[in-house]
């Protein structure tokens, strides 16, 4: 009776997740191992959107700006490793160092003016942050402006992975939401971690007890901003293609969706939420070509109704569990 | 450097911020008032545009259609209150950006189910469609000058309503010390639905009135209302005076900016890289201007008082 | 420990505090009371560096801190409990005393190891919460706990900080009488440890346990002295006594 339903469930999401290019090559579809290769990159971004918006209370509405910086690292590299034949603008690791040292520093930049600000003003900062860094790309005519530009290649991991197969980018994919999963429990449990869910709480309270907030807020923006980028490189790899559309304002919209709806805060949530996300996309945009105009007023009925996302509606099925074997066993004696 | 380019351009400046103003000023006192973050007035503004598309076409004339869209406008924003965002007051932020993003999605496929994916173009009046000459032999569209004439009209008139009338002082008191309203004893509601009716008027006019400057098309006020955005935090929160300044600064800045910027950078640069970085910086030049107010002054230019 | 310079703070045209000027000696319990509105809660937010003052200056343990932000004063060992109860509510009664544990540990940028597993966090946490009588409570939710539990809460997180001087802004306000009565216990209990500046508007327990009384009325200190003092000065009586015993 120790087993607990929600682990149990995102035990088994979790080993789907590892299983699914088998069972697509299984089945000769290998269409859902991009599908799901999608639902892994954005959960990375989710996990590190949820370090802020989750754990420390932060709702940044422009965080998709790191998925671009991300994509375009790799989109410029590979444009001037084909273009002009400078080999080491392909490299997967170099791709992975400067996009996460940029987006360490854009965080740090939006983060140092937009935390000074609380409430609506900080969710309209970032955004329009969000949107200079659009507006950037999108005028960039040199790499592709609006129309975005085509990778020719992948990051090249000199030999010791080939991306250009789609399972081992998938793979590469799992790995790094393991590590990032990894990495977002140790840190919102350590002291830093405490002290984040602590300015979430109470801020008031936190400065009384002898915290500098803005500090420790700033941290986690940036941490969360240099994890996004990686997913953003992962994202261009997946989709051979970058462009402004990558960081547009409703991309951070759908990323604080997959948050919530999953829920916020705990460790797996996002991770639920992306898949939950793009499934329920996919289902419904089977069915209707207007599938948006029954995902908008969804969004609204969960916002309203389901507070703690699905990873609450797991907690509370672990709850009636609990109760269900109590009353059995009252039976039983 | 081309001077009467300038004067055109100042002048298209303004006539943006006058339509970022109209935007602003219902959205600032949204904010302000009910604490709620509306990212569906975008939406608003669509709906003004493709209603005085409809009416247009129906009546056949640009100005009744307009005078018909207004009040259509307004009415859709007091249901959308009643039935959707008046549950979200007492919500936190998160809430209302997540239930108003999910409205604008709702929004943009009604729009595009009813009114097709293509964009719409509405046709100007004979008497607006041409241009007049101001001085100097320099010519500038009639119905340009007509949006800025309309829009400070607006202004005037907001500022009668807000300092001369009783529902203006509840808005006043509203925007700096809302709890103190509601002990006054006033139906909070009631002044909350028209607060939010009048902010989609507004909203909803500064659509009808760009619709035959731009397309009709579906996401239309999305863009425009993150540029608000700026224009509310420039100005501070809750004030209609600032929603004004920072709304003609952003317009003046982002306009002009955008044309004169390959000059002033070759200035500096050579013209190649000057061409080259120009639309790019051009377009960061109102997100900097905010970042540096915000530095110097974190609750804008006219703060709400009593915080 | 603690000296207010003829302070000075109102809003708008009100005058909340019109030039207050006290001492508190260290190791005292000096309470400050006064009828409701007399400003004595916008006095203990101006030491604890909420509020700024229009005017005057505000000593602690040498230093002047009129301007130093909250979490340095929080440093320089001054410790303050909210009216309304001021708590992490999400968190358990035992986290929210190792939280304020950690911020006198030095910083807190440790990314890897696990905080609830540091014994050099939990343990002195435990010890606080014994010294409030909450340690049997450790692992409910804070949000959980009853009324007179949170503020108990709250003095152990005040302890937590390791602080010279406590800052009590009613710490029996919405209490019955058997929370009351404990808290009278876990403040006699701190008394002498530390020096205390207490706020309420209980008489029986300001005569308790005070050293010194200043009384306070629409902002102005009417009166610094021992509580015999107090209790015979003609003026307390008449502007605060009085009308207690009236009722009486």
């Amino acid at each position: 009776m120790n087993l607990s339903p929600r682990i149990f469930i995102i035990t088994v999401l979790m080993i789907c997740l590892g299983a699914v290019p088998l069972i697509a090559d299984g089945i000769d579809e290998p269409f859902y191992t991009v599908l799901f290769s999608r639902m892994l990159i954005l959960s990375i971004g989710a996990v590190s959107l949820n370090l802020i918006l989750g754990f420390g209370g932060m709702v940044s509405f422009g965080h998709a700006v790191y998925l671009g910086i991300g994509s375009y690292v790799v989109g410029i590299g590979t444009f001037h490793a084909v273009e002009d034949g400078v080999d080491w603008m392909a490299n997967g690791f170099i791709h992975m160092a400067i996009a996460v040292a940029v987006s360490a520093l854009a965080g740090l930049i939006i983060g140092a003016i937009s935390l000074r600000t609380r409430g609506v003003y900080f969710i309209m900062i970032t955004l329009a942050f969000a949107q200079m860094f659009y507006f950037v790309a999108v005028g960039n005519e040199k790499y592709g402006g609006d129309d975005g530009l085509s990778l020719y290649m992948r990051s090249d991991f000199a030999g010791l992975i080939d991306l250009s197969i789609d399972n081992s980018l998938y793979y590469l994919n799992f790995a790094f939401l393991l590590l990032s999963l990894y990495l977002c429990h140790r840190l919102t449990n350590s002291r830093f971690g405490m002290t984040l869910r602590g300015t979430k709480s109470n801020e008031q309270r936190m400065e009384s007890i002898g915290f500098p907030v803005f500090r420790y807020r700033l941290v986690a923006f940036v941490i969360a901003g240099a994890i996004c980028g990686l997913a953003g490189v992962l994202s261009a790899n997946q989709t051979d293609f970058v462009s402004p559309a990558v960081m547009h304002w409703t991309r951070s919209g759908d990323l604080i969706i997959m948050v919530v709806l999953g829920g916020l805060g705990t460790l797996f949530g996002p991770v639920i939420g992306a898949v939950a996300f793009l499934l329920l996309e996919e289902f419904l945009s089977g069915i209707t070509e207007y599938w948006q105009l029954f995902f908008g007023p969804m969004l609204v009925l969960v916002v309203i109704f389901a507070r703690g996302g699905i990873d609450g509606m797991l907690v509370g099925l672990d709850r009636w569990w609990q109760n269900y074997f109590l009353k059995k066993k009252a039976e039983e004696n | 450097m081309n001077w009467i380019l300038l004067l055109e351009q100042t002048l298209n400046g303004f006539q943006f911020g006058i339509l970022l103003f109209l935007l602003a000023a219902g959205l600032t006192l949204i904010f302000g008032i009910m604490d709620l973050i509306n990212l569906a007035h975008g939406s608003l503004y669509m709906m003004g545009a493709y209603f005085a598309a409809t009416f247009t076409e129906w009546t056949d004339s640009f100005l009744l259609g307009a005078l018909l869209a207004l009040p259509a406008c307004m009415l859709f924003g007091v249901i959308l209150e009643r039935i959707a965002l008046k549950t979200l007051y007492t919500r936190s932020h998160l809430d209302q950006v997540l239930a108003t993003f999910g409205l604008i999605l709702f929004f943009n496929e009604f729009v595009r189910l009813i009114w097709g994916p293509i964009g719409l173009d509405i046709p100007l009046p004979e008497l607006l469609s041409g241009s007049v000459e101001l001085f100097f032999g320099i010519r500038y569209p009639a119905f340009r000058l007509v949006i800025i004439a309309v829009g400070i009209l607006v202004a005037f008139l907001l500022y009668l309503l807000v300092s001369k009338t009783r529902i203006g002082m509840l808005i006043r008191a509203g925007a700096s010390n809302r709890q103190m309203v509601s002990a006054l004893g006033v139906n909070i509601n009631l002044l909350y639905t028209i607060v939010f009716g009048l902010g989609a008027a507004l909203a909803g006019l500064a659509g009808m009135m760009a619709a035959p400057i731009m397309t009709v098309e579906i996401g239309m006020g999305e863009g425009i209302l993150i540029i608000t955005f700026v224009v509310i935090v420039i100005g501070g929160v809750g004030s209609i005076k600032g929603a004004f300044v920072a709304a003609l600064i952003v317009g003046f800045i982002d306009t002009v900016g955008r044309s004169f910027l390959p000059d002033i950078l070759g200035l500096f640069v050579s013209n190649d890289v000057a061409d080259t970085a120009a639309p790019a910086i051009s377009s960061m030049l109102i997100y900097i201007l905010m970042a540096l107010i915000l530095a110097i002054k974190p609750q804008g230019l006219f703060p709400p008082k009593g915080t | 420990m603690l000296k207010v310079n003829s302070l000075v703070k109102s809003f708008g045209g009100l005058l909340a505090i019109d030039k207050l000027s006290f001492q508190v000696e260290t190791g005292q319990l000096h309470a400050v009371i006064g009828p409701n509105g007399a400003g004595k809660t916008t006095l203990i937010s101006q030491i604890s560096g909420e509020l700024k003052p229009d005017s005057g200056t505000i000593f602690f343990d040498g230093n002047d801190i009129s301007e130093t932000p909250i979490h340095l004063r929080s440093e320089l060992g001054l410790a303050r409990s909210f009216q309304i109860t001021n708590i992490f509510l999400e968190m358990t009664t035992w986290d929210n005393v190792a939280l304020a544990v950690q911020a006198q540990t030095g910083h807190s940028f440790h990314f890897w190891k696990d905080a609830r597993k540091e014994p050099n966090l939990r343990e002195p946490a435990l010890e606080f919460l014994k010294q409030v009588g909450l340690e049997e409570r450790n692992n409910i939710l804070a949000g959980q706990l009853s009324h007179g539990e949170q503020r108990q809460l709250e003095i152990a997180m005040a302890l937590a900080t390791r602080p010279k001087m406590l800052l009590l802004d009613e710490p029996m306000a919405g209490m019955g009488p058997e929370e009351s009565n404990a808290m009278v216990k876990i403040l006699l209990g701190l008394k002498r440890k530390l020096t205390i500046l207490l706020i309420e508007h209980d008489m029986d327990v300001v005569f308790t346990l005070a050293d010194m009384i200043t009384v306070l009325v629409y902002g102005r200190g009417i009166a610094t002295d021992s509580p015999d003092a107090i209790r015979n000065n003609p003026e307390v009586q008449a502007a605060y006594l009085g009308e207690e015993e009236d009722r009486a």
